[in-house]
């Protein structure tokens, strides 16, 4: 039992590093360790994956919001999308079979690294005007940042096709329990033109509120096994803390090419569940 | 400045919620390891959290304290966005007190009604 415990904890301090600075939770980690692994069960697995991303939303948003990197009001505004979303996918769960989406979205992801592969050089987004919606808002932002050491300004653009995505993301989260903070940050980075770590960030905290709604599902229909959820939450807490750390100290290009990274896993573990392989 | 001390605020919210959860996270493994006996396992589903907390009747307290830290993780979100509304109303952002509370009304849905 030690023994577990400690594999579990070591994991999940690597999910928690890389979750805090991607914006993503440590599903994709934890899923594929615990199933193929310790032969969980899948649902078990996917349980112990809602309750990392709201430890490391929680964890690495705390730290995060005190050096004012996080688009708070954005964020908020967001959640109305994301929340809808989770909902929606959970009501038509028992309709639709959400493995057809475990084909089809890895394709959708994998396409959209492709304008971030292009621009993979260019630092900060230049000459963005806010629309309409951010500007009655007030979403447009700035926030220091210690590897550039200077205060960078920016603006919020294409928030409709933000909110519509933002909606998706919370719809996969509550089909398939994986892949909302990639969307997440996809929206706020390709569509909105928001900084890179502004959109990790931002997508760290979001997580949290998103996945609390299916914990709770979760939680009552016994899908939340404390034995591998209280080792996963220390890894996790410990990870996100390092891991925020690390991404006050990284470059723009670096937090994009592991973001880039966690992408094509993803959509490798999505095929793989599709293919029953997981 | 306003917005600066809102973050700092619900930061603060955050990180309580995680340094209980952190803690008492290390004292439920403590407890698994000290009592090993249990009717359950890593490896083990079972049907419900009702019924797993009725199968161990016999020490109901110690295996019900293992669920304190996994609700306490989960609520932290859910009690970041209802004290958002009392701060964003607090400065008189009325545009941020409707959207955050129709999150929040979104989060009770879902929690009450679908689950």
């Amino acid at each position: 039992m030690l023994s577990f415990f400690i594999i579990i904890i070591l994991i999940s301090i690597i999910a928690g590093i890389i979750g805090a600075m991607v914006g993503v939770g440590g599903g994709i980690i934890i899923i594929p360790i615990l199933v193929l692994l310790f032969h969980i069960d899948i649902k078990m697995a996917i349980g112990a994956s809602i309750v990392s991303v709201i430890a490391t939303s929680s964890g690495a948003a705390s730290a995060y919001l005190k050096d004012n990197i996080i688009n708070l009001k954005a964020g908020m505004f967001l959640e109305i999308a994301t929340t809808i979303g989770a909902i929606s996918g959970a009501l038509i769960l028992s309709i639709i079979n959400p493995e057809i989406l475990l084909f089809i979205f890895p394709a959708v992801l994998i396409s959209s690294t492709y304008p971030m592969i292009k621009n993979i050089k260019q630092d900060i987004y230049t000459n963005i005007q806010n629309d309409k919606i951010s500007n009655y808002l007030e979403l447009n932002s700035s926030y220091y940042d210690k590897q550039n050491k200077s205060e960078i300004k920016y603006n919020i653009t294409h928030t409709k096709l933000g909110l519509f995505v933002m909606y998706i993301a919370g719809l996969l989260s509550g089909l398939l329990g994986i892949g909302s903070g990639v969307f997440k940050v996809l929206a706020m980075d390709n569509i909105m033109k928001m900084p890179i770590k502004v959109s990790t960030t931002t997508s760290n905290f979001m997580i949290g509120v998103t996945a609390a709604a299916s914990a709770v599902i979760y939680l009552v229909r016994g899908y939340i096994n404390p034995y591998i959820a209280l080792p996963v939450m220390i890894g996790i807490v410990i990870g996100a803390f390092i891991g925020t750390k690390i991404l006050f100290k990284s470059s723009n290009i670096y937090i994009k090419t592991i973001f880039i990274i966690v992408i094509f896993a993803i959509s490798v573990e999505m095929i793989a569940r599709g293919l029953h392989i997981l | 400045m306003r917005e600066k001390d809102l973050n700092i605020k619900i930061g603060k919210i955050l990180r309580y919620g995680v340094s209980i959860t952190f803690i008492l996270s290390i004292i439920g493994i403590i407890i698994i390891l000290i009592i090993s006996k249990t009717n359950l396992s890593y490896n083990k589903s079972f049907n419900s959290i009702y019924s797993f907390i009725g199968a161990n009747i016999n020490h109901p307290t110690i295996i019900s304290f293992l669920f304190i830290p996994i609700i306490i993780m989960i609520a932290t979100p859910i009690l970041r966005v209802a004290l958002s509304i009392l701060l964003f109303k607090k400065e008189n952002n009325y545009k941020f007190v409707i959207i955050t509370s129709i999150v929040f009304l979104i989060l009770m849905f879902s929690v009450f009604i679908i689950s």
